[in-house]
C-alpha cells in the first residue's frame, strides 16, 4: 500500500520536472553587441546601447515566446582582431544567436570567416564599406553603402549649378571611396575637378588643409571626416578661411544633432546628406526621442547610431518572431529578411533581397538656428527610398 | 672539465620549477577553459612578442618603442605569404620570423648606437613612420580594411584551423616553448654574458675589449626575428591581419607587459602578459576606462615599490616569509 | 609667394603655442632630469579647468585662464611631492614607465569627469574674427597665442640669462652637489621649477584649447609632437627650444601644406635624421665634459 503515495510522489516529480523543462523551452535568446564602448569612438558605442535600450523599453522584451538578452562586449574601436576574437567568444561561450553591432569596416571583414563557419547572422548597424556585403551571406546591413551620400551630393552640386568641384577626406578606407564617388558622379554629370586632399588621421591643426582648398578655388566642398575632434577642427579651420559662406559644403555625419553643441556658429550652413533626420515628425520617431529625451540626457538625439542599433533589435525581434517554438535557422532567418519592409524611427525602409541592405530615404539637411537660439539639422531635400548600388 | 658550479650564470639554461608549472598550467587551460582559447592564443602569442622583447630591455638593456616594427612585419608577412598561395603555416612562420631577423639586423647598426632618451625618441618615430607608410601602402596592406581573406594549410597537413581556436592554442604553445628553451639557451651562453655586461656597463665591456655593436646588433635581430614570428602566429590565428600590429599602443603594451611581470628575467613575460591581456579583457566589459584605472596604479605601484615587477615582488615576499619563519 | 606666407605664420604661430608645453618639459627634464611622459595631462588639465571656469562658472575669460594656470602649478608641486621625487635617482625606463602609468590615470579621470566628448573651447568675443595683414588675413586669435606666447618665454629668458634666480637655477642644473653644498634649498627649487613646468604645460594647454580641442585623448595625443621639440632642443635652453619648436611647426605645417598626404612623415623623417646625427640635441650649448 506504502507503493502508491510513493508512486504518485515519483509521478509528481517527474511531472514537475517536465512542466519546469517546458517553461525553460520558453528560453533566452542572446544577441552580441559588439562595439566600441570605450575608445576614441565611445559615442556611437553609448548610442549603440541607447538604441537597444530603448527598444527594449518600448517594444518588451520577448519576441516569438522568447526572452531577449542582450550581451554588450567592447571593441575599443582599436583593433579587427579584437572585435573578431569578441564574437567568436560570444559564439563559442555565450552561445549567442545573432551577432549585432561594429564599427569600422574591418572589424566586420575580420569577423566574416567567424560568421560563415558558425552560420550566425550579422547586423550591421555602422561599417559601410560597400565589399563588406560580399564576404557572408549571413551579413544584414541597417546602415548605409558609404557611396550613396556621396554620389547623391555629387548630383545635387550638379543639380545646383556647380561646376567646380573639390573633394577632401579623411586619409582612411571610407574616405577614399566617398572621394572615389563623388569625383566619378561629378565629372560624369559633367562637373570639373579641381583638387582634392587626404587628411591624415592624426591630424591636429587643419588650417593648412583649409588654405589649400582655398587656393584652389572651388564652388562645392565634399568632405569626410568622422565625428568628434577631426570634424569639429576641420570646421573651424574653413570658417576661419572664410569658406563656410562662400561655397557650397556637403559633409555626412560630421555634424549631427547630437554634436552640434560641440560647434560655434560658424557651422550654421553646413549641409550634409544621410539617411537620418533627427527631427521628423512620425509616431516611431516620437516614441524613439522621448524615450531619449527621458533617459538619455538633454543633448541625446536620434542618430545613424541609435537608430540603427533600434532597427537592429527590430530586425532580431521579426526574424524571432517568424520562429517562434522552432529551433532557431539561420539561413531561414536571412531569408525571410529579404523585401521586408518596416518602419524605422528614420522613415519607411525595405530591406533589398539582393544585397541585404536598406532601401530607405536619403536627406539634405543644412545647421540652421532654432527659435530659441540650439542649432539642429534641418531637411530641405528628401530622396525617397533611394536603392543601394550594387557591390562590385 | 669540471664542472659549471650550481648557480652559474652559464648553467641557467636549465628550467626551474615555476617554468615548468607554467607549462603544466597553460596544457591545463586547454581542457578546462576550452572556451576561451581564443584569448587563451592570444595570451600566448603576446607572451612571445614579450620574450622577444625581454632579450633586448631585459638582457641587452635597449629601450626600444618600436618593437611592434618586426611584430608587425611578422604579421604581414605571412598574411602575404599566403595570399601568395604558400599556405603551409609552419613554413610561413619561419619566413615571417626571418624577414624581420633581417629587418632588424639592418636598422640595427643605425639605431643602436643611441641610448636612453634619443633611442627612445627614434624608435619611437621609426615605429609611426612604419604604421603611417603602411597605412598609405593600401595595395600591399589592406590599409585600414586590413589583409582579409587569409587562410592557412591545416598544421602539419592534419590539424584544421577551425572555430574556437583549439588548433591555434596548442600550435602557439608548441612555439613557446620551443622558443622559450631557445632563449634560455641564449641568455646562459657566454654571448648572453656579454649582454648582460653591456647593458651593465658598456664603457668598461668596451675597454675589456668586446665590441658593443655587433653584439647588440646581434640581439637586436634575434629579439626582430622572434617578434616576427609572433606576428605570423597571430596572424595564422586569426586569418586576418591589420595596421594594429604596428600601432605604437602595440608597442607600448608589450613593454608594460615585461615590466610588470618583470623585466630581465625570462619567466617574466610568462607572468606580465597573462596578467596584462586578462586584465584588459574583463575589466573593459565591466565599465568604460576602469581598465585603464586599474592598469595605471599596477603600473605605478610595480615600478615604483616593487622591485622587478609582480615577479619580482613575490620573490621578494616569499623571502621575507621564509625569513621570518623561525 | 602666398604659401610661403602661410607656411611662415602659421607655422609661427602654431611651433609658438607648442614651445610653451615643450618649455616646460625642457625645463624640468634639463633641471630635475626626469622625463615626465605625463607632462601633456598637465597640459591637458590646463584646458579643462580654465573649460570649467568659463562654461560652468561663468568667470570671465581673463580671470579664468590665470587661475586655471596657478591651480596646475599647485597641484604640480603635490604631484611632485607625492610621485616625482621618487623618479629623480631611477632609471630613465622606470621613470618613462610610471609617467605612462600618470597618463593612463589622467586619461581615465578625465573621461570620467567630462565624458568621451570634446569640448571646445571658444576665445572670448574680442579675439575672434580675422586679422587683415595686407597680402593675407591671420585670424585674431592666432596672434593673440603667439604674442602671448613671445611674451611669456621672452620673460622666462630674460628671468634664465639675466636675474641672480635664474643664475641659481643654471647652476642647480650644471651641478647639483655643489649648489645644494653653497646654501641653494635645491628641494624647494625643484619643487618650485616642477610648478613652473607645470603651469607652462597648462597655459600651453590653454591657448591651444581652441586649435586642438580638449578631450580625454589629449595627453596622449599631442604628446609625441612635444616630445619631438623636447628631444631635438636637447638640455639646451630656451633660446634652443624656441627655434627649435618654431622649426618644428613650420615643417609640420609646411609638411601638411605641400604634401597632404604624406605631411605627417616629414616631422618623424626629420626627428629620426637629426637625432642619429645629434643625440644630444640641435643646439646643445654645454657640451658634458664626459
Amino acid at each position: 500500500m506504502n507503493t502508491l503515495p510513493t508512486l504518485l510522489r515519483r509521478l509528481a516529480g517527474v511531472a514537475l520536472l517536465a512542466v519546469a523543462s517546458a517553461s525553460h523551452a520558453q528560453e533566452v535568446v542572446k544577441v552580441g553587441f559588439v562595439g566600441p564602448y570605450t575608445g576614441p569612438f565611445a559615442v556611437a558605442g553609448q548610442a549603440y546601447r541607447q538604441g537597444v535600450d530603448a527598444f527594449l523599453a518600448l517594444q518588451g522584451d520577448k519576441a516569438g515566446g522568447r526572452k531577449v538578452e542582450v550581451i554588450y562586449r567592447d571593441s575599443a574601436g582599436a583593433d579587427p582582431t579584437l572585435a573578431k576574437r569578441l564574437a567568436e567568444e560570444l559564439i563559442v561561450k555565450d552561445k549567442v544567436t545573432m551577432l549585432a553591432g561594429f564599427y569600422l569596416s574591418p572589424e566586420v571583414a575580420a569577423t566574416a570567416p567567424v560568421v560563415n563557419s558558425a552560420k550566425v547572422p550579422l547586423f550591421i548597424v555602422n561599417a559601410a564599406t560597400p565589399g563588406l556585403m560580399k564576404m557572408s551571406p549571413y551579413f544584414v546591413r541597417v546602415g548605409q553603402s558609404i557611396n550613396q551620400p556621396a554620389e547623391l551630393a555629387a548630383s545635387h552640386a550638379r543639380q545646383a549649378g556647380k561646376a567646380r568641384g573639390y573633394v577632401a577626406v579623411a586619409d582612411y578606407g571610407p574616405g577614399h571611396i566617398v572621394e572615389d564617388s563623388f569625383i566619378g558622379r561629378f565629372t560624369a554629370e559633367g562637373g570639373q575637378m579641381v583638387g582634392n586632399v587626404r587628411i591624415p588621421l592624426n591630424t591636429a591643426d587643419f588650417a593648412p588643409f583649409a588654405e589649400r582648398i582655398s587656393n584652389a578655388n572651388p564652388d562645392v566642398l565634399q568632405i569626410f571626416l568622422p565625428p568628434g575632434a577631426a570634424a569639429v577642427g576641420f570646421s573651424k579651420a574653413l570658417a576661419a578661411r572664410g569658406l563656410t559662406q562662400k561655397l557650397l559644403i556637403i559633409g555626412q555625419g560630421e555634424a549631427e544633432d547630437g554634436d552640434l553643441p560641440q560647434f560655434d556658429d560658424s557651422i550654421l550652413g553646413f549641409k550634409s546628406i544621410l539617411y537620418v533626420d533627427a527631427n521628423t515628425k512620425t509616431p516611431e520617431s516620437a516614441a524613439f526621442v522621448g524615450w531619449l529625451a527621458k533617459n538619455a540626457g538633454p543633448n541625446a538625439r536620434p542618430n545613424s547610431f541609435n537608430v540603427g542599433a533600434y532597427d537592429t533589435m527590430q530586425l532580431i525581434f521579426k526574424v524571432l518572431g517568424d520562429q517562434a517554438g522552432k529551433p532557431f535557422d539561420s539561413q531561414a532567418a536571412i531569408q525571410s529578411l529579404a523585401g521586408y519592409s518596416f518602419r524605422s524611427p528614420r522613415g519607411p525602409v525595405t530591406i533589398d533581397p539582393s544585397t541585404r541592405e536598406l532601401v530607405q530615404n536619403f536627406y539634405l539637411r543644412e545647421v540652421v538656428k532654432a527659435d530659441d537660439g540650439s542649432k539642429r539639422n534641418k531637411v530641405i531635400r528628401v530622396w525617397e527610398q533611394v536603392k543601394p548600388t550594387a557591390a562590385k | 672539465m669540471t664542472a659549471l658550479p650550481a648557480n652559474s650564470i652559464l648553467s641557467r639554461h636549465r628550467w626551474n620549477a615555476g617554468e615548468l608549472v607554467w607549462l603544466v598550467c597553460a596544457l591545463g587551460c586547454f581542457f578546462t577553459f576550452p572556451e576561451y582559447l581564443a584569448l587563451g592564443t592570444a595570451v600566448l602569442v603576446m607572451v612571445l612578442l614579450v620574450l622577444s622583447y625581454d632579450l633586448l630591455l631585459g638582457f641587452s638593456g635597449v629601450l626600444s618603442l618600436g618593437h611592434a616594427v618586426y611584430f608587425g612585419l611578422g604579421a604581414f608577412t605571412a598574411g602575404w605569404l599566403s595570399l601568395a598561395g604558400w599556405k603551409d603555416p609552419v613554413l610561413d612562420a619561419l619566413l615571417a620570423a626571418a624577414a624581420s631577423g633581417l629587418a632588424a639586423a639592418l636598422l640595427g647598426p643605425f639605431l643602436l648606437r643611441l641610448t636612453g632618451l634619443p633611442l627612445l625618441m627614434v624608435t619611437l618615430a621609426l615605429c609611426v613612420l612604419v604604421f603611417e607608410a603602411a597605412h598609405l601602402a593600401t595595395p600591399i596592406t589592406g590599409g585600414d580594411d586590413g589583409l582579409s581573406g587569409v587562410q592557412f594549410a591545416p598544421v602539419l597537413g592534419l590539424f584544421d584551423w577551425g572555430l574556437g581556436g583549439r588548433t591555434s592554442y596548442l600550435y602557439s604553445l608548441a612555439w613557446l616553448t620551443l622558443v622559450y628553451v631557445l632563449l634560455k639557451r641564449v641568455v646562459a651562453s657566454p654571448f648572453g654574458v656579454i649582454l648582460q655586461g653591456i647593458r651593465e656597463n658598456p664603457k668598461r665591456m668596451r675597454l675589456m675589449g668586446n665590441r658593443v655593436l655587433p653584439h647588440l646588433t646581434i640581439s637586436y635581430s634575434i629579439g626582430g626575428a622572434l617578434a616576427g614570428l609572433a606576428g605570423a602566429l597571430f596572424t595564422e590565428a586569426n586569418a586576418f591581419v591589420g595596421l594594429g600590429v604596428l600601432s605604437l599602443e602595440t608597442s607600448i603594451d608589450v613593454l608594460v607587459m615585461l615590466v610588470l611581470g618583470g623585466v630581465g628575467t625570462l619567466s617574466g613575460a610568462l607572468i606580465g602578459a597573462p596578467v596584462y591581456m586578462v586584465l584588459k579583457h574583463f575589466a573593459s566589459q565591466w565599465s568604460p576606462f576602469y581598465w585603464m584605472l586599474v592598469i595605471g596604479p599596477l603600473l605605478i605601484a610595480v615600478v615604483l615599490f616593487g622591485r622587478g615587477g609582480l615577479l619580482g615582488s613575490a620573490r621578494t615576499i616569499v623571502a621575507r616569509w621564509r625569513r621570518a619563519q623561525p | 609667394m602666398s604659401a610661403a606666407a602661410f607656411i611662415i605664420l602659421y607655422g609661427l604661430s602654431y611651433g609658438l603655442v607648442l614651445c610653451l608645453i615643450a618649455l616646460g618639459l625642457v625645463i624640468t627634464m634639463g633641471l630635475m632630469r626626469v622625463i615626465n611622459l605625463a607632462h601633456g595631462a598637465f597640459a591637458a588639465l590646463g584646458g579643462y579647468l580654465a573649460i570649467t571656469l568659463i562654461q560652468r562658472a561663468a568667470i570671465p575669460y581673463a580671470v579664468a585662464v590665470p587661475v586655471a594656470v596657478l591651480s596646475v602649478a599647485a597641484f604640480g608641486v603635490l604631484a611632485e611631492r607625492l610621485v616625482y621625487r621618487r623618479l629623480y635617482a631611477r632609471s630613465q625606463l622606470d621613470q618613462v614607465l610610471v609617467t605612462i602609468g600618470l597618463n593612463l590615470v589622467a586619461v581615465a579621470l578625465l573621461s570620467m569627469l567630462f565624458g568621451p566628448n570634446l569640448i571646445p573651447l571658444e576665445p572670448p568675443p574680442a579675439l575672434r574674427g580675422n586679422l587683415d595683414l595686407g597680402f593675407r588675413e591671420i585670424e585674431v586669435y592666432r596672434a593673440f597665442a603667439a604674442g602671448v606666447c613671445l611674451a611669456v618665454i621672452a620673460a622666462l629668458w630674460w628671468v634664465f640669462e639675466r636675474t641672480s634666480t635664474g643664475a641659481r637655477l643654471r647652476a642647480a642644473v650644471d651641478n647639483q652637489g655643489m649648489a645644494q653644498a653653497m646654501g641653494l634649498n635645491v628641494p624647494v627649487l625643484f619643487s618650485a621649477t616642477f610648478a613652473l613646468g607645470c603651469g607652462l604645460a597648462a597655459l600651453g594647454g590653454i591657448l591651444a584649447a581652441p586649435m586642438l580641442p580638449m578631450e580625454p585623448m589629449w595627453p596622449l595625443k599631442y604628446l609625441v609632437l612635444v616630445l619631438v621639440v623636447v628631444a631635438l632642443a636637447g638640455h639646451a635652453r630656451v633660446a634652443a627650444s624656441v627655434a627649435v619648436a618654431v622649426l618644428v611647426g613650420i615643417v609640420e605645417t609646411g609638411g601638411r601644406y605641400l604634401f597632404p598626404q604624406y605631411g605627417g612623415f616629414v616631422i618623424y623623417l626629420l626627428l629620426i635624421v637629426l637625432m642619429v646625427m645629434w643625440p644630444n640635441g640641435l643646439l646643445a650649448p654645454r657640451v658634458e665634459r664626459a
